[in-house]
């Protein structure tokens, strides 16, 4: 049995006038051997467009909140190493 | 960000009580999961997108003498999800709107200026003692 697992998922199309659209998300799927149940994080991916005219196109779906957290802890430790350096 | 518990005990039947714990986490990997049913506003369409993180764990076990025999079992689990974009199709065209939580932001900012604090004063103190 695969104990970590990373999917992209598809929903059903849903049609809205003459477009197409299929939401995406990012599936990571843990189950420990050692332990009964398992961890699922699934995440918004992306959305595929597809005009009346045939047109196509894939937006993706970002996450701000997360981006600027990682971006703020990053400049965090950044300004602590370099303080951690200066005092040495 | 919203959570959720569930948990499922049972003396009656361990294996249903798992299968319940089971099919809740099973559900959070689903891209119906993520996706909120598409709201119709006129001319425009609206989807809500989530992250989804569950964690669930469920255990059994049976014993005892020949006369009393007993089986048990449960499980539990916690559901978080936490708003990130809502999907808006309009005649334009389509667009990705982010949802940006601000309490958040201010949260890791905070987080960040106390940890750099913390360890800019415990260098100071040690280099004063040097």
């Amino acid at each position: 049995m695969q104990w970590l697992s990373s999917r992209i998922l598809s929903s059903d199309p849903i049609l809205f006038g003459a477009r197409r659209m299929v939401v995406r998300s990012h599936a990571i799927q843990l189950s420990l051997p050692f332990v009964k149940g398992g961890v699922v994080w699934n995440r918004p991916f992306a959305v595929q467009v597809q005009e009346g005219n045939g047109q196509e196109q894939s937006l993706p779906v970002v996450d701000v909140t997360r981006i600027a957290q990682l971006l703020i802890l990053a400049a965090g430790l950044i300004a602590a190493s370099f303080v951690w350096r200066k005092t040495r | 960000m919203t959570d959720m518990e569930f948990s499922q005990e049972t003396s009656s039947d361990p294996i249903e009580g798992m299968q319940e714990t089971m099919n809740q986490l099973l559900y959070s990997a689903h891209v119906d999961a993520v996706f909120g049913e598409p709201v119709e506003h006129g001319e425009n369409l609206v989807i809500p997108a989530a992250e989804i993180f569950s964690v669930a764990g469920f255990g059994a076990g049976s014993g005892g003498t020949n006369d009393d025999t007993g089986k048990g079992g449960g499980g539990g689990g916690r559901v978080f999800a936490r708003p990130v974009a809502v999907i808006i199709s309009t005649p334009a065209g389509v667009r990705v709107e982010p949802i940006v939580d601000i309490s958040k932001i201010w949260m890791a900012a905070l987080t960040a200026l106390g940890f750099f604090l913390a360890a800019s004063n415990r260098m100071r103190r040690g280099r004063i003692h040097d």
